[in-house]
């Protein structure tokens, strides 16, 4: 992960709950700080962060900076007033949407509500053919009368998306000019700048919810921005973007709607880099809280990608690290149901009131009460802000709730718990793996998150997955991923006109078009052409399908050979996915892809120790309840543990925020990273 | 000694079940994974099922709500028709028979009894939607009159035996298709799932063994029995009645009736569906199997909709239905809009228990599927091609909110519509508009959802449409106090010398400039529209799901004054 040195950086990633920072600076040894949100102010909440981790920002080379910003003015509504211009009659293409009922039996189903109200969806007499030809061109004066309209309604963010907008941009460029000049206060989202593919109802909704958060947006970047500037920083502040990269804070304020997924992502990218400095290229990531846990599968080093994905209910064309959510984390609420039934989840007890033990009212057991119960979790220890943990809470919750109305020990009730917990996450994983063609005996698990190294190792072994790696401070993994990746800028065209096939030539053309499309974004912010690199690729599928498969193009120049081995792959990746292909079936691309890297310094990893470990000490012991039966355990502080240390199960590893389970038969080693390397015994899962 | 019920502990019942339920979802993964039809892939017309020895579900998963539970009447009729020695290890069977399936021919399902240490433990099934398996138009008639207009018919087939696939009635299968390569892909993702099914079973019973799986079995039927009877036992003993009538049976214009009659009786539930119409000599007609799904459909909206599905759900619910009648068509029947009927029945399942579950009920749905089919010559690469449009409607309100607009009927379900964009990329045809149907919800104190209109510009010759539209002579009714939403209708060049109305034809020509106007229609309201919140009017008004003519007549809405007259 090292390459060349760089100067101090922040990672700074904003969640709901925390606030994450990590520095790095040349001694490439990351020092991390959680400290709590503020909801109402975040960037103060940030500014709060950096005081506490004692960072003087004029000594900053650049700032990362991922936060949630617009997923919380969509959860809130409230975000900018949003009107719309679009193609007379199909003003409700996003009140319809995809028209499916995604809960089959829910009689009383209600659909996610259009961030743009009826009244505020106006068509423009204007109308172009899928090949791009221009039936008939947008009105300025009728322009400006329905514009007028919803600024007299007050409305002041505004979407342009018409039809066909993919194969010639010419008529929303035109309303855009023409709104632009009359009403130059609005802010404008224009669909073939933001989403440039067919399917009207996706690209819509991606423009709309560009035009909806990139007002509050906006408005919280500038506000930080001046704040670190007002404290000597002078370098740039970086944006995390859903795709795995960053952009400058200047663009992510004009298309705010591509960093929207980026919280997660940025721990996909963490375990993208410590797959390869470990040599296990195919990882999946495990990153498990205290709600949910996000699941995402590296393979060969690439993350697995997709281009579109749903921001509570509204679809957004954007390019994504591919994260799977399950409804399973440490505040996941277990009870009986019926008579005899023990369930765990999917309701949760979430941060309020939280699992019985955090002693803020929560009644209700959860998968971490039962972790304190079995000792698993120090039931001696703190939640963040130093208050106690209650395992008299946690007891009363199991036993009241669980073990005595299934008539078991509480350490029965407790260790059930967590198998099924356990089990929920390994058929989770599974399915991530088996259900797309992948063997998860493949791939190596890294587990982050405050609750990640904690259930990891035990889910590992009932997936058939023989390594677990435990990341150092795996609770701030995401903020210092965010300081370790790239400036990233994707570009994609729709090229499926119909069924024509395209000629060599003419796919060269347009990528050498989307290279220079993608190079010049990167350079508009900042980047050396040196340190560009491009990678191809063409969404295809077989003649009369739907669903693409995106295939990545060789580099060098695109020849009727390189076709061939496109093809080829594209057959491979149908066969593996879908088991089955059809070499001798003509294939159509529907989109072709470049991605834009811009090349970030990164700073030197810390020097390897040549001195011999110490022999691990642990700290203490207790006793932790494991399937075979209660171990008095020994208890290790992480930070004491030395590169090379080995380490036998039983052991409990413990550190700020986090704890690693090492169970009976398990062993694990620290690396020169000192990330710990547990080797899972075998196990079995059905 | 096997060791029963409540000798297994919670713990590993839980796990059991999830088990189970991870296996159904492979069998759903392999079939939409390794499927080659979209309307399997992308559409989910499909469905999966892994049962015990006793035909009862362990575990499944429906991409249509219609296919919810009734895969085991496949392998018990197979067994009535040769006997229970008629299972062997390595054989699979299919079956697309409308009278035993219940639904129509193009459905085909395929199953196959599991073996484990040579020992008969379970049965894994998958039905799909097959595109086309020869019936007299493509992709469907909506004029058949008999059974053998609508495709090749097969009851119980063994198409593997042994292990080995049966090249001779893989042969008769493509013979008597269209799309013959299509057919064997999707037969192969079929067997895939049975394969799957046997593996995952397989492996669940190497880890626990047979007894243990078998416990933990008939505790997880006893609890889903348990809470199934739990919810029923909660609806006020009685007897609850409902009726409606499809417009017409595409051939005759007789209305057809459906009528139920639902006896609560403590914990238990009994539908009575003997009072429906006879059999029509049009297409409406439904097996029985069917009838049955869609009262299970009806009992799962209202019993319990969040739980999964399991050998012991709908044990309370009996359906009797009348051989001959609507809904247990047969021979010569004709069934390919089987589920128009269904659709008719789940709603007045709705309705009948509405005055003893106001809280849990909705008015009723625009009904049915709303099918166009256009099909042509010439595609934009010059093929044979048919757009198949369902076109969505409006939703029922209940206490507590409005209905929605434009969404898809109860008997389909995540089938997600075609983008204009790509549909006039592939087809000669123009979309001239797409949008709520405004002015098409029922009234109520919780309006209806609007229905949606779809205007076609058809751009060549040689193209030609057939439609299934329904539900006009019962469209969506209210519920206390409330009224029903506009029915649906098509135009074909309306305002023109040649206008024409119409809901249901077969293959009507149509020419270039052509136009085709579609509306689908609304939902029914809730309680006394006067009661509406008059803001509320005001913002319908403002946003045009209701007309100003309408917010005076129906919620005596009176703009000058800015307030509701008073009633």
């Amino acid at each position: 992960m090292n390459e060349d040195g760089a100067g101090k950086r922040l990672g700074i990633d904003v969640g709901g709950t925390y606030t994450d920072l990590v520095l790095l600076d040349e001694s490439g040894v990351p020092v991390s700080l959680k400290v709590p949100s503020v909801p109402g102010d975040p960037a103060r909440g940030v500014l709060d962060g950096i005081d506490a981790l004692g960072v003087d920002v004029s000594e900053l080379e650049m700032i990362v900076h991922g936060s949630t910003i617009g997923v919380n003015a969509i959860i809130q509504g409230t975000g900018a007033r949003t009107g719309l211009l679009t193609t007379a009659g199909f003003e409700d293409v996003l009140e319809i949407g995809t028209q499916s009922k995604p809960e089959m039996y829910n009689l009383l189903y209600r659909k996610p509500r259009p961030l743009v109200a009826r009244e505020h969806r106006l068509g423009v007499d204007e109308r172009m053919t899928f090949e791009g030809e221009v039936l008939r061109a947008p009105d300025a004066e009728e322009i400006v009368a329905k514009v007028q309209e919803l600024v007299d309604d007050g409305l002041s963010s505004l979407a342009i998306s018409t039809l066909h907008s993919y194969a010639n941009p010419a008529s929303e460029a035109a309303i855009k000019a023409t709104v632009a000049e009359r009403f130059p206060e609005l802010t404008l989202s224009v669909s073939s700048e933001i989403a440039n593919q067919r399917r009207e109802y996706e690209r819509t909704s991606t423009t709309v919810v560009n035009a909806y958060i990139a007002p509050p947006v906006a408005a919280y970047l500038n506000q930080l921005l001046e704040r670190v500037q007002e404290r000597g920083f002078h370098g740039p502040v970086f944006i995390m973007r859903s795709n795995g990269g960053v952009m400058s804070a200047q663009l992510a304020r004009e298309v705010p709607v591509h960093t929207l997924l980026s919280g997660p992502v940025a721990g996909s990218i963490a375990g993208r880099i410590i797959g390869a400095s470990t040599d296990t290229p195919n990882v999946i990531t495990f990153d498990m809280g205290g709600t949910s846990c996000d699941v995402s599968v590296i393979l060969d080093g690439d993350p697995s990608q997709s281009f579109e994905a749903d921001v509570e209910g509204h679809p957004v064309m954007t390019p994504l690290v591919d994260i799977d959510y399950i409804g399973a984390g440490g505040g996941s609420i277990a009870k009986v149901v019926g008579d005899r039934s023990l369930r765990v989840g999917p309701e949760s007890a979430g941060a309020v009131p939280g699992p019985a033990c955090y002693g803020k009212g929560g009644t209700e057991p959860t998968v971490s009460d039962a972790n304190v119960l079995l000792g698993r979790l120090d039931p001696e220890g703190t939640l963040a802000g130093g208050i106690p943990l209650r395992p008299d809470l946690a007891e009363t919750a199991i036993r009241e709730h669980l073990a005595e109305p299934l008539e078991m020990s509480l350490q029965e009730a407790a260790l059930g718990v967590i198998d099924i917990a356990n089990v929920k996450m390994a058929y989770a994983i599974r399915a991530v793996t088996v259900e797309q063609g992948l063997d998860p005996r493949d791939f190596a698990l890294i587990a982050f998150g405050g609750a990640g190294p904690l259930h990891a190792p035990l889910i590992a072994q009932i997936v058939g997955i023989s390594r677990v790696i435990v990341p150092w401070s795996p609770g701030t993994i995401c903020a210092w991923g965010m300081v370790n990746t790239d400036l990233r800028h994707d570009v994609v065209r729709t090229v499926d006109y119909g069924g024509r096939t395209l000629a060599v030539e003419e796919v060269a053309a347009l990528f050498a078009q989307l290279e220079d499309e993608g190079a010049q974004a990167l350079v508009d912010q900042g980047v050396h052409v040196g340190d560009i690199a491009t990678r191809r690729a063409i969404d295809m599928r077989y003649g009369g399908q739907e669903h693409t498969l995106t295939i990545g193009l060789p580099e060098g120049p695109l020849s009727s050979g390189a076709l061939e081995t496109l093809r080829a792959s594209f057959d491979d990746t149908h066969q593996r996915r879908y088991a089955h292909s059809s070499p001798d079936e003509g294939v159509e691309f529907v989109n072709v892809r470049v991605e834009a890297i811009g090349r970030l310094r990164k700073p030197a990893a810390a020097a390897a120790s040549t001195s011999a470990p110490r022999e691990p000490a642990p700290r203490g012991t207790r006793p932790v309840v494991f399937a075979q039966g209660t171990s008095e355990t020994p208890v290790y502080t992480r930070s004491e543990l030395d590169p090379g240390a080995r380490i036998d199960g039983p052991a409990v590893i413990e550190e700020d925020g986090s704890s690693s389970l090492l169970p009976p038969g398990f062993s694990l080693v620290v690396d020169g990273a000192r990330n710990l390397l547990i080797d899972v015994p075998e196990g079995q899962l059905v | 000694m096997s060791p029963t019920a409540t000798t297994i502990d919670p713990i590993t019942t839980e796990i059991i079940r999830n088990a189970f339920i991870s296996a159904a979802e492979e069998m759903n993964a392999t079939l939409i994974r390794s499927s080659y039809s979209p309307i399997i892939y992308e559409a989910k017309d499909c469905s999966v099922g892994l049962m015990d020895e006793n035909k009862r579900v362990l575990g499944q998963s429906a991409g249509l709500p219609i296919f919810l539970g009734n895969l085991e009447i496949c392998i018990e009729l197979t067994e009535a028709r040769f006997g229970p020695q008629v299972w062997a290890p390595g054989d699979v069977w299919l079956l697309n028979d409308s009278y035993m399936t219940g639904t129509h021919l193009g459905d085909v399902t395929v199953f196959a009894p599991i073996y484990w240490r040579e020992q008969l433990v379970g049965f894994s099934a998958s039905r799909a939607h097959w595109l086309d398996i020869g019936a007299k138009d493509l992709p469907a008639p909506t004029d058949s009159t008999e059974i053998y207009q609508e495709g090749i018919r097969l009851g119980p087939t063994r198409v593997m035996a042994g292990g080995v696939l049966r090249d001779d009635i893989v042969d008769i299968l493509q013979r008597n298709s269209r799309f013959p390569a299509l057919l064997v892909g999707d037969l192969h993702a079929q067997i895939a799932v049975a394969r799957t099914g046997e593996r995952r079973l397989g492996s669940i019973l190497d880890r626990y063994g047979l007894d243990v799986v078998r416990g933990a079995r008939d505790q997880i039927f006893a609890q889903s029995e348990l809470l199934d009877r739990a919810a029923v036992a909660q609806i006020p003993d009685g007897v609850y009645e409902a009726e409606g009538c499809l417009d017409n049976d595409g051939v005759t214009d007789d209305p057809f009736w459906v009528r139920l009659r639902i006896e609560v009786d403590g914990d238990e539930m009994r539908v009575d569906l003997g009072e429906s119409s006879d059999m029509a000599r049009g297409a409406i007609n439904c097996g029985e199997a069917q009838a049955v799904s869609a009262c299970r459909v009806a009992f799962k909206r209202l019993v319990n909709p969040d739980r999964p599905v399991t050998g012991g759900t709908f044990v309370p619910l009996t359906v009797t239905v009348r051989k001959g009648s609507l809904l247990a068509a047969e021979e010569p029947a004709a069934c390919q809009w089987y589920f128009s009927p269904l659709g008719l029945l789940i709603d007045l399942f709705t309705q009948a228990l509405a005055p003893v579950l106001p809280q849990r009920v909705a008015a009723a749905s625009y009904g049915d599927s709303m099918v166009s089919y256009i099909s042509g010559l010439r595609d934009r690469n010059g093929e044979l091609f048919v757009n198949i449009d369902c076109l969505v409607g409006g939703w029922g309100a209940w206490d507590g909110a409005d209905g929605e607009s434009s969404l898809i009927n109860s008997v389909n379900g995540s089938i997600q519509d075609f983008p204009i964009e790509i549909v006039e990329s592939r087809y000669p045809l123009r979309v001239r508009r797409y949008a709520v149907r405004n002015g098409s919800a029922g009234a109520g104190r919780w309006r209806g959802g609007c229905g949606t209109i779809r205007e076609f510009e058809i751009e060549s010759d040689d193209i030609w449409i057939s439609l299934w539209y329904e539900r006009s002579k019962t469209p969506a009714w209210g519920l206390f106090g409330g009224s029903a939403g506009a029915p649906p209708r098509v135009d074909v060049n309306p305002a023109t010398p040649g206008a024409r109305q119409l809901l249901k034809v077969n293959r009507l020509e149509l020419h270039a400039g052509d136009v085709v106007v579609c509306r689908s229609g609304g939902g029914g309201g809730f309680g006394d529209p006067l009661e509406r919140d008059p803001q509320l009017v005001a913002q319908d008004v403002a946003e045009r799901f209701v007309t100003v003519d309408q917010a005076r007549e129906q919620y005596g809405w009176n703009p000058e004054e800015g307030e509701i007259a008073v009633a």
